[in-house]
């Protein structure tokens, strides 16, 4: 094909101007700007930025409450995708053939959610897990068992956390795995039925490996956006117990990037906030590049 | 398939409705406290509904907390940072889906690196980036960081890639430059992805939380998010009005929850999209 270029060579340059200006100014100046900083010691207020190598890094390497924060950020990353992955797939699986009324009623219950702004569902369910008021509590009393604290027990307040990211986050990952489903071809299930397969089989046999795909990506996505969780930490602690706990009781749900954001604007230590968003990015490197491996690695 | 006459097929049914009604119970509870009184709440035995309903607490929720003012500033962030990123990613998309110029893999790339960055890394230099400027505290600072988007480039490039090149090479020939084409030829072609992106760019603006609590410190710019977490931090941690913080946080999903209703298919859509292109 020889076509004849109809276009001045600048045009498709003045299309894309905008968007690369953008990118370049709001995100490689500020990553770079990050590097650099976390080389540095900062605290806003004074005009210099010394710059103290990598001790920042060192100071993080020691500090215990970083520690604590990265461990909470994996415990709730790990839970909360081995669930959300696990029960999504269940749910698209169970109610890929539902059709009519049925289905979009459940469909509109677990949409609901994802629509819902984080903050506003952290209000309701700070009181959904109040020890006196809330409903989980009002059940466990109806049902003759002892009431819980759902987020003033530190051993609670992670797992109280986590149960309402998955029910906010849910109907998401159900969406894409029912695009999944949608997108294997029923001569699969009709040639599995033609041969006497049972449900178990053509479950394990069919629809898990061509959903490979579909699940590599619900897996990165979720984890992706576990290793960031902010919001809902941050809110739903703060409300309960006031802005000088956020992150509370004690340590038990300080969390990686409301560690970052605390270090930079409570404590002004712009330099340690920098070092350990930089440190973060490199979590996610790794847990990404890792995860695509994985899967990858059983293709062949 | 007869299947759901079986009675196999009815238990089945029933089981996922249930369950998909314990996912409501949340928000089923939501609404019956916001219909509450006060009083009711500090009762020792508490009931799902309530035992005399009252619209008392979004009435108050209007005097306890400026929300008609985070309304107008989430809507006008949202709404600038909709505009923007549908222009700049429309403009660049048509670029890199149906022309030919020296670089385009790599700048392509250049943009779609970005996505592996968590906002959390540019955060901390952006925010002394708006300091300097003199743009924090101001719609400006709230705004900018979000007009472009890598993933509604990928989005708009991956649709405008489908369009027929002949449609293009006819207007070409019948003498329309290269903006006529953009408006005439490709916008109302895409009107499905466009529709989507505005969708999602929507929701996630008026959704996002960091930025706009690390920008601003300004009650006047507060947005919706922001505004209701120093409302509640400030103005009693200890004793909480249930049924007033139910009516607030109805009153703040009741936006995003409509537009989902109405635009149903078209969010559907965008996340499958994304989910499989992705």
């Amino acid at each position: 094909m020889n076509k004849r270029i109809a276009y001045s060579v600048t045009t498709p340059y003045l299309f894309i101007l905008p968007a690369i200006l953008f990118f370049a100014v709001f995100s490689y100046m500020p990553i770079v700007e990050s590097f650099l900083l976390s080389f540095r010691k900062w605290d806003m207020l004074r005009i210099q930025k010394p710059f103290i190598g990598l001790k920042n890094y060192l100071t993080i390497f020691k500090d215990k409450v970083f520690w604590t924060s990265l461990r909470n950020t994996l415990y709730f990353m790990v839970v909360l995708t081995t669930m959300s992955t696990a029960l999504s797939l269940a749910i698209a699986v169970g109610i890929g053939g539902i059709k009519g009324l049925a289905k979009s009623f459940i469909r509109i219950c677990f949409y609901i959610p994802i629509v819902s702004s984080m903050v506003a569902v952290c209000f309701f369910w700070r009181i959904l897990y109040d020890t006196n008021y809330g409903i989980f509590n009002l059940i466990l009393g109806k049902v003759g068992l002892p009431t819980v604290g759902w987020l003033t027990d530190p051993k609670n307040t992670l797992n109280s956390i986590i149960i309402m990211s998955l029910w906010k986050s849910l109907g998401y990952n159900i969406i894409i795995f029912l695009a999944g489903l949608d997108s294997i071809p029923d001569t699969y299930y009709e040639a599995a039925r033609i041969d006497g397969s049972n449900r178990a089989t053509t479950f394990l046999r069919i629809t898990l490996p061509l959903l490979r795909p579909t699940t590599l990506f619900v897996v990165v996505t979720t984890v992706i956006s576990a290793l960031q969780v902010f919001t809902e930490v941050y809110s739903l602690t703060g409300l309960a117990f006031g802005m000088h706990n956020i992150g509370g009781p004690g340590h038990a749900s300080r969390v990686l990037v409301l560690y970052i954001y605390q270090t930079a604007f409570t404590s002004l230590n712009m330099g340690k906030g920098a070092a350990m968003a930089v440190a973060l990015f490199f979590i996610i490197l790794a847990f990404t590049v890792v995860q695509l491996r994985l899967f990858r690695g059983k293709e062949d | 398939m007869k299947k759901w006459w079986t009675f196999r097929g009815f238990v089945y049914l029933c089981f996922f409705v249930l369950l998909a009604f314990v996912w409501l119970i949340p928000i089923v509870f939501q609404v019956t406290t916001s219909f509450k009184s006060l009083e009711e709440t500090y009762l020792k035995v508490q009931t799902i509904l309530p035992r005399r309903w009252t619209v008392q607490a979004f009435r108050d929720a209007f005097s306890m907390i400026p929300l008609v003012r985070y309304y107008m500033n989430s809507l006008i962030v949202a709404g600038i940072v909709t505009v923007s990123v549908l222009a700049t990613s429309t403009l660049a998309a048509y670029s890199f889906a149906k022309h030919r110029f020296f670089g385009k893999q790599i700048l392509f790339l250049f943009i779609l690196a970005t996505m592996m960055v968590p906002f959390q890394v540019v955060m901390i230099p952006l925010y002394i980036i708006m300091t300097n400027l003199h743009l924090h505290n101001s719609y400006a600072g709230l705004v900018l960081p979000g007009v472009g988007s890598a993933f509604g480039i990928f989005l708009m490039t991956q649709f405008m890639k489908t369009i027929p090149d002949d449609l293009i090479d006819a207007a070409r020939i019948d003498g329309l430059n290269e903006v006529a084409v953009f408006s005439r030829i490709i916008l109302p072609l895409s009107m499905a992805a466009t529709a989507t992106l505005a969708i999602f760019t929507f929701l996630w603006s008026w959704d996002s939380f960091l930025w706009p609590l690390v920008v601003t410190d300004s009650e006047r710019l507060r947005t919706i998010p922001v505004g209701m977490v120093f409302f509640q931090q400030t103005a009693g941690g200890y004793t909480i009005k249930y049924p007033h913080v139910m009516a607030i946080s109805i009153l703040a999903m009741f936006p995003t929850t409509v537009i989902f209703l109405f635009l149903q298919r078209y969010f559907v859509k965008a996340i499958t999209l994304t989910g499989i292109k992705g």
